[in-house]
């Protein structure tokens, strides 16, 4: 009957009834010039006249208009987002009062999600970025209450990894330590020598030298240290490989791998808090200690060990430009992988500028050189005693100590016989 | 379909019987027991791979359900399923017509053409009404099952009706909920132990649970030994 009257088509809604089987039905919904009429799908219509439709707005979605009678016997409901202006044309203006005070809900409820949801996520990125100097501010904040006793334990702990990972570095099964007191001892001292003027001159450092190319040094928590031959080999002057040895001493005076544990524990017990369960992430956070441990330079923790490093210099006589002159030798832009001691350090450009604004603020003093003899090192190595184990085997198939020289293979002393 | 809840409401089940070709889509893990003649069909979509299935299956985990959906079908009739759900608790049958919001994870299972979306639940629920970000909106027509942890217990909304968070297992659409403090004043409702409630205005039906998995957790908990 309603057919040649419907208007702007229909629409999916529904019917609550106490005549309905459960008080409640899905309806296709069309208007007329009177009213509403919902069709259900066994073919049972209701309609809601203009006149008695009371409009009111809700739903889990927060748009669904809900046309009800007076006493709340027969609702029609739709949550169609062209049911408000469909209704306001078929209604002949009866609802247009009630249905302006809908969309401008409307409105202000969009208006209000969109504050909201930007305000959620400017809330979420002040939080992770507060978060996140918190922990770093908490990390550096109990670090001077932890003994140093727990750097050296930990030092102690990662001592092997710490080869391994060297050994991995250079593609070979196990590192080779230069053991010879006349390449160890040497360093041994130059490091004691600087030590003193540390912030704390009670560590006692020990250090190893490694026989490998790589122009690197590895300080571990608690004063050992790691001396690549690569590196005795790269600098020009003993001052510049004090330079690098001050830096590093730095990294185990300023407590850097405690502190990188600490904002490590600091971000899985936040995750924890945050995510809840993260049982996979703390056993991924307990490597990422080791890791921590052995390897982790936040660019802050550089810029103090090279400042730290050109103090310590300072107050032991030493020009700490040597410090500028070791970085603005390094090739600039991308780092080769051999100078991997650099790769994971600021930029050096800034670091240059860094050290150099504190070299220019130091109180003026005499500097005098440095009094080691880098040749002798160099020629300590180079004679130096191999270990019987480590010695290449000779044709009887045995091994006996010989020096590092005869150590090499043939085709490298060739190598070096040509390049002389 | 027929079907008949057992062993409410501590440790409901649901037994389904089907016919030939009648399919049930549940949630992984749900099935305890089956026929032979059942087969089954592992989608993050409807039955045969059909339709936007990885969009939706991650919205379906974002509100605590699984990436992927398990189809069960009858090849002859008078087969026999057997659902149940993770937790210990209740299970319950609707009839749907329409929409039902359900909480993450109450969703157990739902008849062929019944749709299984998520649907974001907006900021302030999300921080605070102690459910999922994300509600699984159940769209369409034909039986649907709910289970809760502890007891399911059904409200007719007609007017006002508040809950306690996460208290919430599924309501009509045609119900809205605002997150409130229980009492006049806020300090007065953390006190009284009720803190922030859910008051729920409209008309439609409402399925609450008699527990919540977070207080249970959190009672039991610190009883547990370290392991």
């Amino acid at each position: 009957m309603f057919d040649d009257d419907f208007l702007d088509g229909e629409f999916e809604g529904g019917v609550f009834s106490k005549d309905i089987d459960g008080g409640r039905a899905g309806a296709s919904i069309r208007m007329d010039d009177l009213g509403l009429i919902a069709l259900l799908s066994d073919g049972e219509q209701f309609f809601l006249s203009y006149s008695e439709c009371n409009l009111e707005i809700g739903g889990a979605s927060g748009r669904m208009v809900f046309c009800r009678n007076d006493d709340r016997s027969l609702t029609i409901f739709c949550e169609d987002k062209k049911f408000t202006a469909a209704l306001e044309r078929a209604s002949g203006g009866e609802l247009l009062e009630r249905l302006e005070e809908i969309n401008a809900t409307g409105r202000r409820r969009s208006l209000a999600g969109q504050f909201g949801f930007w305000g959620f996520l400017v809330g979420c990125a002040l939080l992770l970025v507060g978060g996140w100097y918190g922990i770093l501010w908490g990390a550096r904040a109990a670090v001077p209450h932890v003994p140093f006793t727990v750097d050296q334990q930990l030092g102690e702990a990662v001592y092997e990894q710490a080869l391994d990972e060297v050994a991995q570095m250079t593609g070979e099964e196990k590192v080779t330590l230069i053991e010879d007191d006349a390449v160890r001892l040497p360093l041994q001292k130059l490091v004691d020598d600087l030590a003193v003027h540390s912030r704390m001159p009670q560590v006692k450092f020990q250090v190893l030298v490694c026989d490998t190319e790589i122009p690197n040094a590895v300080a571990l928590p608690g004063g050992r240290m790691i001396v690549f031959r690569g590196l005795i080999d790269l600098v020009e002057t003993p001052e510049e490989l004090l330079a690098v040895l001050a830096h590093e001493m730095s990294h185990v005076t300023l407590r850097h791998h405690l502190q990188s544990i600490g904002e490590s524990i600091g971000v899985i017990v936040a995750l924890d808090i945050l995510v809840g369960d993260v049982g996979g992430l703390v056993a991924l956070g307990a490597e990422a200690l080791r890791a921590a441990a052995l390897m982790s330079k936040s660019r802050e923790h550089e810029h103090e060990a090279d400042l730290e490093g050109v103090r310590m210099l300072h107050k032991a006589g030493i020009d700490p430009a040597h410090a500028i002159g070791m970085l603005e030798s390094l090739p600039h832009g991308d780092i080769p992988d051999a100078l991997d001691w650099l790769s994971s350090h600021p930029d050096i450009e800034e670091r240059v500028a860094a050290i150099r604004k504190l070299v220019d603020e130091l109180p003026p003093r005499a500097y005098s050189p440095l009094d080691f003899d880098l040749e002798g090192l160099r020629a300590a190595m180079r004679n130096r005693v191999v270990p019987a184990e480590d010695a290449p085997e000779n044709k009887d198939g045995d091994r006996k100590k010989v020096n590092a020289a005869d150590a090499k293979p043939e085709n490298e002393k060739r190598e070096e016989a040509l390049a002389k | 379909m027929q079907h008949e809840i057992v062993a409410r409401p501590a440790a409901s089940v649901v037994k389904l019987n089907l016919d030939a070709g009648e399919t049930i889509t549940c949630e992984v893990g749900a099935m305890l027991a089956m026929s032979t003649g059942i087969k089954v069909e592992t989608t993050s979509g409807k039955k045969g791979g059909k339709g936007g299935g990885l969009m939706k299956g991650l919205k379906r985990m974002f509100s605590g359900e699984n990436f992927f959906l398990n189809h069960f079908t009858a090849d002859r009739a008078g087969q026999t399923l057997i659902l149940g759900p993770q937790l210990m608790g209740d299970v319950v049958h609707h009839n749907l017509s329409g929409t039902l919001v359900v909480q993450g994870s109450s969703w157990l299972a739902s008849e062929e053409g019944i749709e299984i979306d998520a649907s974001w639940q907006g900021f302030g629920k999300a921080l605070f009404s102690g459910e999922s970000m994300f509600w699984v909106k159940c769209s369409g027509h034909g039986d649907l099952f709910l289970n809760s942890f502890g007891a399911i217990y059904e409200v007719n909304v007609d007017g006002g009706f508040t809950v306690d968070t996460g208290h919430i297992v599924a309501f009509e659409d045609t119900l809205q909920f605002k997150i409130g403090k229980a009492g006049a004043s806020l300090i007065g409702s953390f006190l009284g132990g009720e803190g922030l409630v859910c008051k729920f205005t409209g008309q439609g039906k409402l399925y609450c649970q008699s527990h919540n998995p977070p207080s249970f957790g959190a009672l039991l908990g610190p009883k547990l030994k370290a392991r």
